[in-house]
């Protein structure tokens, strides 16, 4: 009897262990509170900004479609889909779109806080290295809030003073916090600081796929376009150019740069690969021929192109359209598997920043050598320049328009230009087809999500 | 019909275009269904004598279901031995081992269900192109729209197998008279594996070539569980039984998953033959449970009955401060017909009066859902791997907690009813929530101890024997419960999808935009723009969501039964209802879309829509690629009212007469009939759905349930 007592005993003690037998704790996360404690987890924290930037909800896909597909560079397809509601103006506070952007931007730049307010101490010989990845995360939390002012609120300019509603600027983790938006002056004054600070911490080294210094004074010249400082913007290009670190390229590889999935002069480009199974969410399913095909280009555009000119090839025959459709598919962006890289900001964008600013800061002649450096890269036979006045600025236009066509400039440079979107060749329900300025719908409402689960959030006047 | 267009579209010149006839008309969804099989055989035995005893059997189920290519095969085995090895000591072991294999297909709504993929491809597609292959010239309209025949027919598969054995071991120990220790243990190991392939000419793999993945899941999952426990009565009359005891479990889940691309040939099924890896990954999630507790039960001479309980639970998955709980309850009850008034009262055969208190607790979350983590898994960028924020901490999380009272009243009179009334109220607080919070933090929820709810009603149920003559027997039972559901407190009213959750109303509450029916002149959609219903509008941006006054909870359901035996010839009905459900068809604004999701095809009911000004209709205006929001989600055009009554199950069987078999040297012999779901009435005579819903009222598939018929014979060695 005895033997079964104390059986029975080891049976229970064994089994009724320590408080450890509750203390489980995940196997692929780590505890917040541990999670940066040394350079090489700084490293994946930027790694982790990086992907938030891939997701199909920014510059993936929508962040650049859906402003296209509101512009004049792009008409629907009959089968036309994702972003309809965009391209006809019809856009609600509960599409998709609207609220998964909203909420993938702030995500992002939560990711950016995790390593911005870091407080980890390393040594003198890893300080370098702290600094750039602390750099990275400033611009690209600078981007983020740049993007978000962008499209969810009115251009800089549309006020005066630019009291109008921007975004909530998020500088810290607070899962109580309900903010309010700020304004467009405040979120520009944020992205221009954050843009500076990137700067001052990041050293000289250059990769196209990860922010550098280079790409935050890119960034910053097309900020001060975009906020009318011309002197600034020429500036800032001026010092992008000189850099060296990017070159125009040649003629001979701009088509090649394309179709291998890249662009001829990235600056800051994402960086996509098989590993990222982006597949059929990529930008380039909504154009290609093998893809979704909900999008096609406008002849709008389309006629501003020569057929002497490289860029005339970034189109495929398709006889399978017709009729309105026209009988042409975007090929800008050719990958199947989304392996496409997007760039974000690339040099031709900066030759236009600075031919735009010099043009508007009196010096012509500059202006129409940056339009030349463009145009006759993808068109070597295509003549100088000489307009002057307002026809040199439509010059201008049309260059920057053709160079960066399904990158997601369009729409902002008309915005700024406080002109509306006019299509002659439209697809669209003729509501959609000449849409004047200024207009409540050139930006998108906020989201329902946001507003139930934030009563400080105002919605956008018109929806 | 390579080269050729499914049908031929000619633009009309200003702006629109005609449509030809289609070539080929598909009924998608008639070439994916069948009618289905099922088979299944048993065999058992059982025997022993007092030293052991035993039962062993072996089963094999297959079920050829109505979708093609989906099917299950099951073999399991079962052996349960009790052995007795001395007076005081016993073991039991129950063996069960099973082996599954299965393929079939995804459900609910995604490309990858080809069912619903049945329901978007228009009859214009072919089924097959003029060689003969399975047709893929839509596949740049439909991009995840692969043929779903040629999918099921082999070329794609998904198919899994998964292996089972679970075992539950007992010792007994009477240490003294009446003083009992028991140690019991359960091992559950289940081995999930999934074979998953994308052909590579018209399927998801047509891009890289083929694409397969594999992967294997372990889980392992034991309890023991160590009682003593003290039985002993005095004087005859006084009888008690205590009980403390101790478990602990623990649960490990462990999954391996590798995918390949380029595949040489389409017959090839494991990843070996793939030229290209293309992913490789496993990840593993643990919880566990550590609990004392104890009971005491007394009752005097059978009459009166007291039982108390009291348990300390531990739990894995909440804060480290906070993962015990302690929860109790006490009961009792009064048998009065046992009482010398009421043994004379020959109307009486049973009556007894009941009513408990206890508090009990739920941890229903996920495994690490306290701790805020930093998340490597899936992230990464230009080859590197990646970090990133991957859900909040909340250290406070902890225990929901149930408060329950009942009381009841069971009883059998006259020797043919008997029944239950019984009353519950049931408070739970501390509710485990998913509270939507600001975007801007860069999450979307946060689960946190959030309010408390309530349930009250009252459950009846009857039965009774109306016939009971020597060869004819007819009986009829029914039970009803009467629910009331309310949120009690909330730390802020939120949304949570279709829902709102609001102090004072039920927890199913639909928060929607209201459908104010089509406008007769245009076709357009209206909505009423607020809850005044003064004002309609065509236009999303004029309306807002708000309390329509429905609920997914149904203000009463149940059921009822009826049998009838003549001689060997049983009839069996057993019915349920469910009334004032309001059901959710998450399903709609896709297959309903009016055109919004053109080229994609619409279920029948587009047929309705709207065409001419002055049609009266439910079903707006058609348009090619529609922008007029009127298949906006969350709007109650797309709620329908789940009141039904179901003939659940119908069973007819016949029991051979002795006579016969004492002939063949059977000991029993049965056939029968079963019918499962034969028949049901919706009080929405339209309704186009399953009424059957889960309690969130949501429905996410376009597949109902199954109308089973089948026949089968039990027989007796």
């Amino acid at each position: 009897m005895k033997k079964y007592l104390y059986m029975m005993l080891l049976v229970v003690f064994s089994a009724a262990c320590s408080a450890e037998f509750l203390n489980l704790q995940p196997n692929e996360a780590l505890p917040t509170e541990n999670a940066i404690q040394s350079i090489d987890d700084l490293t994946s924290a930027i790694i982790g900004v990086y992907s938030g930037l891939q997701s199909s909800d920014h510059y993936g896909r929508y962040f650049v479609l859906v402003p296209d597909v509101m512009s004049d560079d792009v008409k629907q397809n009959a089968s036309a889909n994702r972003a309809k509601e965009y391209a006809e103006f019809e856009a609600f506070s509960e599409h998709f779109i609207t609220q998964n952007m909203w909420a993938r931007l702030y995500s992002t730049i939560n990711r950016a806080n995790v390593v911005i307010n870091n407080t980890l101490e390393v040594t003198d010989a890893a300080q370098d290295e702290k600094s750039q990845i602390e750099g990275e995360a400033y611009a690209i939390r600078a981007l983020c809030h740049f993007d978000l002012v962008r499209i969810y609120g009115q251009h800089y300019g549309f006020t005066g003073d630019n009291s109008h509603l921007g975004v909530p600027i998020i500088t810290e983790f607070d899962e109580d916090g309900e903010p309010s938006r700020n304004t467009v002056a405040q979120v520009y004054q944020q992205v221009i600081s954050d843009l500076t600070t990137a700067i001052d911490k990041m050293g000289d080294d250059f990769s196209s796929t990860r922010m550098s210094k280079v790409a935050a004074q890119a960034l910053l010249a097309r900020v001060n376009l975009y906020m009318g400082e011309y002197a600034a913007a020429a500036n800032l290009a001026d010092a992008v150019i000189s850099s060296g670190e990017v070159g125009l390229g040649t003629s001979g590889d701009y088509l090649d740069s394309w179709a291998n999935g890249t662009s001829p002069d990235p600056i800051f480009e994402i960086s996509y690969s098989a590993n990222d199974n982006n597949g059929s969410d990529a930008l380039g399913r909504m154009y290609i021929i093998d893809g979704y095909g909900d999008y096609l280009p406008s002849a709008d555009l389309l006629n501003l192109i020569d057929t002497a000119d490289l860029r005339s090839n970034l189109f495929k025959f398709d006889g399978n359209l017709g009729g309105i459709f026209g009988d042409l598919r975007v090929d800008k962006f050719p990958s199947v598997i989304g392996t496409d890289n997007f760039p974000v900001i690339r040099l031709s964008e900066i030759y236009m920043i600075r031919a735009e600013a010099r043009y508007r800061t009196g010096n012509e002649t500059g202006a129409q050598a940056d339009v030349d450096a463009i145009r006759q890269r993808a068109w070597p036979t295509a003549a100088a320049v000489t307009a002057t006045g307002t026809a040199l600025l439509d010059e201008i236009e049309k260059e920057k328009r053709v160079e960066l066509m399904f990158e997601g400039h369009r729409l902002w440079d008309l915005m700024r230009w406080q002109r509306g979107v006019t299509r002659t060749d439209c697809t669209a329900p003729t509501s959609a087809c000449d849409v004047a300025y200024p207009n409540d719908r050139f930006i998108l409402p906020m989201p329902q999500n946001e507003i139930d689960a934030n009563p400080n959030i105002a919605q956008n006047p018109g929806y | 019909m390579t080269g050729l267009p499914a049908v031929d579209i000619t633009p009309d010149g200003s702006g629109g275009y005609t449509l030809g006839t289609p070539r080929v008309e598909t009924l998608w969804i008639d070439e994916l269904s069948r009618t289905g099989l099922n088979q299944s055989y048993d065999l058992s035995l059982s025997g022993g004598n007092a030293g052991l005893t035993y039962f062993a059997s072996g089963s094999y189920f297959k079920q050829e279901a109505p979708i093609i290519y989906s099917q299950l095969e099951r073999y399991s085995s079962r052996v349960n031995l009790a052995i007795q090895a001395n007076p005081r000591l016993k073991f039991t072991n129950n063996l069960n081992i099973s082996s599954t294999q299965q393929q079939g297909m995804n459900d609910a709504t995604r490309w990858a269900n080809p069912l619903y993929n049945g329901y978007l491809l228009a009859p214009v597609i072919p089924i097959k192109d003029e060689q003969g292959l399975f047709y893929d010239g839509h596949k740049n309209f439909f991009m995840g729209g692969n043929n779903p025949v040629g999918s099921l027919s082999g070329d794609d598969s998904q198919e899994w197998t998964i292996n089972r054995v679970l075992n539950n071991l007992t010792g007994e120990l009477e240490i003294l008279d009446g003083l009992k220790f028991k140690s019991a243990w359960s091992f559950d190991l289940l081995n999930f594996q999934e074979f998953y392939f994308r052909n590579a000419r018209f399927g998801d793999g047509r891009n890289t070539a083929g694409f397969g993945s594999e992967s294997t899941n372990n889980q392992l999952n034991w309890i023991g569980t160590q009682t003593l426990t003290y039985g002993k009565s005095f004087n005859n009359v006084h009888n008690t039984l205590f009980l403390a005891g101790y478990e602990a479990q623990k649960s490990s889940f462990r999954n391996v998953y590798a995918a390949a691309e380029t595949w040489p040939h389409p017959s090839l099924r494991t990843l070996a033959s793939a030229a290209n890896p293309d992913a490789a990954s496993s990840s593993l999630s643990e919880y566990s449970f550590s609990s004392f507790f104890g009971r005491a039960n007394y009752n005097y001479d059978g009459k009166y009955f007291i039982d108390a309980s009291i348990r300390r639970d531990g739990s894995s998955r909440f804060g480290s401060e906070q993962r015990y709980g302690v929860f109790w309850s006490v009961g009792g009850s009064w048998i009065l017909s046992r009482e010398g008034f009421l043994e004379s009262v020959g109307a009486i055969n049973d009556l007894k009066l009941k009513a408990s208190y206890g508090v009990t607790g739920n941890a229903g979350i996920g495994n690490y859902a306290s701790i805020g983590t930093f998340s490597f898994s899936g992230v990464d960028y230009d080859g590197l791997p990646g970090g990133i924020p991957g859900q909040i901490g909340n250290s406070n999380l902890t225990w929901e907690r149930s408060e329950t009272f009942n009381a009841g009243v069971e009883f059998r009179i006259f020797d043919r009813v008997d029944g239950i009334v019984e009353y519950f109220d049931r408070e739970s607080d501390n509710l485990l929530l998913n509270v939507p919070i600001s975007r801007t933090t860069g999450f979307s929820s946060l689960l946190q101890n959030f309010g408390a709810m309530k349930n009250t009603g009252l459950e009846i149920t009857l039965n009774a024997d109306i016939i009971k003559g020597k060869d004819f027997t007819w009986g009829v039972g029914g039970n009803i419960t009467f629910l009331r559901n309310r949120i009690t407190r909330l730390e802020e009213e939120f949304i949570a999808g279709t829902k709102l959750r609001r102090e004072g109303q039920d927890y199913q509450t639909y928060w929607m935009f209201e459908w104010a029916g089509v406008d007769a002149q245009t076709g357009a959609p209206t909505w009423y723009t607020d809850s005044t219903r003064s004002e309609i509008s065509s236009s999303v941006n004029d309306i807002e969501r708000y309390d329509i006054g429905k609920s997914a909870t149904p203000r009463y359901f149940g059921g009822f039964t009826t049998n009838l035996a003549w001689k060997g010839i049983r009839v069996d009905a057993q019915f349920t209802y469910s009334w004032d459900n309001w059901l959710y068809d998450a399903t709609a604004w896709v297959l309903q879309g009016d055109g919004r999701f053109t080229p994609r095809s619409q279920t029948n009911r587009v047929l309705d829509r709207w065409q001419n000004p002055g049609d009266e209709t439910e079903v707006p205006r058609f348009a090619w690629g529609n922008t007029s929001s009127s298949n906006l989600r969350n709007s109650t055009r797309y709620l329908l009212d789940g009141s039904h009554i179901r003939l659940r199950n119908l069973t007819v069987s016949y029991n051979l007469p002795s006579s016969l078999l004492s002939a063949v040297k059977l000991r029993s012999a049965r056939v029968y009939f079963r019918g499962v779901n034969m028949w049901t009435w919706t009080r929405d005579a339209d309704l186009y759905v399953d009424p059957e819903a889960a309690l969130s009222g949501i429905i996410n598939s376009p597949v109902p349930n199954l109308k089973t018929m089948s026949i089968g014979v039990d027989i007796g060695l």
